[in-house]
């Protein structure tokens, strides 16, 4: 037989019952060659006829290669050129949501779930572009659906960018007081060292050096990681690390091989001038039970994610499965990390509800591993310098430890810690986290940027 | 949460030999092949009937023109932000958007075709029936394959007691050369699978078992 029963069973027992799914695939497309950047009307009309003319085929391409292989891709997504440079020759903040909502209107034509890269690069420095485009961005994403916004404000190279996380301080809460629950936050992310072929959404972006059209590629899995080690732990093998690690990086290998394949086969379908670009190797939650990073650590013999031993954990099991993903594809990229986005994740949710997981414990989290403070609900009255705080403190850890980290807060109007506030779909429940009521505001209003730490000078 | 659409739902949501699918649901492989099955249509709901054809050019100056200009006048009103320059309110000439192409559906059907010489890899479907045992199965899943142009490459098979798991190499060369499509080879088993109701048909390509299980 070319594939055993058991081999075959296993692959079915995971797309099945165990939600493995191939969580994107997101076309990233270039912007910067529009003839005529300083005209709005201009500028919208290339954005759109070039948009829908590289993305229209996406989703049906990506329906028949579910159908092929049996295995569910849940999002389809574009990302663009960041908007702030391929349309830094745009004169007003409205001429800017004009953008955005042509790219809504483009996004929903082609059917995806999602379009990122209404971004800012503001590391360094803002242009007056990058300015007007963080303005615009309240109104912007709450009056779009689809559009997701991301803005890199610090590098390990470069350092943080303070004035602009204050100002986004406040872009936050404004952009939380005008959409429901706070929901137009769940679209707004804000990094150190973004990557530019990052898959998920919302911190997509189609990086300037990423060529024309890319396909690039994000896996799930983390149910089918939990259920190999409950499997592992009933046998009564699960005595050592290893066992742990070599479980997880084998599981992470055919997740990986599966994400690749389908990958390449719908950059195939498009055609020329696409091409196939990365795999991401993230382990990406969803609210489905048991498809949890939270569960696998508490799998782990944790008693409840937060509790001391969590960071180690977590540790470990991100580099299993970046590990194991290596040997599997042969272009990694994105963020590559585990995500863990509170409100999506169910054990992660019910680690915060009993008082294990913290805020701050979730910092710490970030700084091993995992992608950021993702999907945190936090009340209604804090202030905006405490929310650039956040940031700041977040993106500290990226820039000195040299990885991508991000912040996506959602004050939520009228909330107090401790509400659940269920945003529906794929998006999860908010538990509303406490923060530290102490002020940063002195600090935080302070100028200039954080220098680079000494160990970005390589050269 | 996105709600999964099973099996057993698709039949209940069903009106009209339609489900509408919008962006809350997920479907699950079993779920689109029961309705491929059941000869129910499956709708998007956020596919327009004219998902083909760009906006027009009109229609995109009216998003521009309507909606943002009025939307941000209002909402900036309200704002305590710095003073932008006041917004333009004189109308905007017509975006000159592509016309409707009359999309390119040669493009499109002939990537799906070509789906059967994807790569290097063998051009083989796995199929697995798993149901109660009775006599006939296996021969009434086999003639539907050979039906179609399907060449068994392998099999294998056991019982546990009522039941039987059966699995299926289908090399599809033969399909191709008939002109089906692995979609079409796809529902001509699932409706085999309906005929015979007591077992449950999955077919997949092999290519995901291949870069599952081969180094």
């Amino acid at each position: 037989m070319l594939y055993t029963m058991k081999e075959v069973h296993e692959t079915i027992r995971m797309i099945e019952a165990e939600n493995l799914d191939i969580r994107t695939v997101t076309l990233g497309v270039n912007l910067l060659d529009a003839p005529n950047r300083s005209s709005r009307e201009a500028f919208c009309e290339f954005v759109y006829n070039r948009i829908y003319s590289r993305a229209k085929h996406l989703v049906e391409f990506a329906q028949a290669v579910e159908d092929k292989y049996g295995i569910p891709i849940v999002n389809k997504r574009i990302a663009v050129t960041p908007i702030a440079i391929a349309g830094a020759a745009l004169k007003t903040p409205e001429d800017f949501v004009a953008v955005a909502r042509v790219l809504d209107k483009v996004a929903e034509d082609c059917r995806v779930d999602y379009l990122g890269g209404f971004t800012a690069l503001v590391h360094k420095g803002a242009t007056q572009a990058d300015m007007m485009l963080m303005e615009s961005i309240p109104a912007a994403l709450a009056s779009t659906h689809r559009i997701c916004s991301s803005i890199n404000l610090g590098t390990t190279k470069d350092g943080l960018n303070l004035d602009c996380i204050r100002y986004m301080g406040g872009i936050i809460v404004d952009l939380a007081n005008r959409t429901p629950n706070a929901l137009g936050c769940a679209k707004l992310v804000v990094f150190c060292n973004a990557v530019e072929d990052n898959p998920f959404i919302a911190g997509a972006f189609h990086g300037v050096g990423g060529g024309d059209v890319v396909l690039n590629v994000g896996v799930s899995g983390p149910g089918a990681v939990r259920a190999a080690l409950e499997r592992l732990k009933a046998a009564g093998n699960m005595n050592s690390i290893s066992d742990i690690v070599e479980t997880v990086k084998r599981v992470s290998f055919k997740i990986t091989r599966a994400g690749e394949l389908v990958g390449r086969e719908v950059a195939r379908m498009l055609g020329d001038p696409v091409r196939f670009g990365i795999v991401d190797l993230s382990l990406a939650p969803t609210p489905a039970m048991g498809d949890s990073i939270g569960d696998i650590l508490e799998l782990m013999g944790l008693e409840s994610t937060g509790c001391p031993g969590t960071t180690a954990a977590l540790a470990m099991l991100v580099d299993a499965v970046k590990k194991g993903g290596a040997m599997a594809a042969a272009n990694v990229g994105g963020l590559s990390g585990a995500f863990i986005p509170v409100s999506e994740d169910q054990g992660m949710i019910e680690a915060v509800k009993r008082g294990s997981l913290t805020l701050e414990k979730m910092e710490a989290m970030t700084a091993v591993c995992s992608v950021g403070l993702d999907m945190v609900a936090v009340p209604g009255d804090t202030t905006a310098s405490t929310l650039s705080g956040v940031i700041a403190d977040e993106l500290a850890i990226g820039m000195i430890n040299n990885k991508t980290t991000a912040v996506r807060i959602l004050p939520v109007p009228g909330a107090k810690a401790g509400d659940l506030i269920d945003l529906g779909g794929l998006l999860g429940t908010l538990a509303v986290m406490p923060v530290n009521r102490f002020s940063c505001q002195n600090f935080i209003n302070l100028t200039g940027n954080i220098p680079g730490p000494i160990h970005s000078i390589r050269n | 949460m996105k709600r999964a659409i099973t099996e057993n739902d698709i039949e209940a949501l069903a009106r009209e030999g339609k489900v509408v699918i919008d962006r809350d649901m997920v479907l699950t492989p079993s779920a689109r092949e029961s309705a491929l099955r059941k000869g129910i249509q499956i709708v998007y709901a956020t596919e327009r009937t004219t998902a083909e054809s760009p906006a027009s050019a009109a229609e995109l100056a009216k998003i521009i023109e309507d909606l943002v200009l009025k939307e941000i006048l209002q909402s900036r009103t309200g704002a305590a932000k710095p003073a932008a320059p006041a917004p333009k309110t004189e109308s905007l000439p017509a975006a000159n958007v592509t016309p409707a192409s009359k999309v390119d559906r040669h493009v499109v059907n002939e990537a799906l075709a070509s789906m059967h010489e994807s790569d290097s890899m063998p051009n083989r479907a796995i199929v697995t029936v798993v149901g109660k045992n009775r006599p006939g199965v296996v021969a009434s899943i086999s003639s539907a394959v050979a039906a179609c142009g399907g060449d068994l490459a392998d099999m294998t098979q056991t019982i546990v007691g009522d039941y039987f798991s059966l699995i299926f190499v289908v090399d599809l060369q033969g399909v191709a050369a008939k002109g089906i499509s692995f979609r079409v080879f796809k529902e001509k088993l699932l409706e085999e699978e309906a005929r015979l109701g007591c077992v449950k048909t999955l077919v997949m390509h092999e290519g995901i078992f291949s870069a599952m299980h081969k180094v």
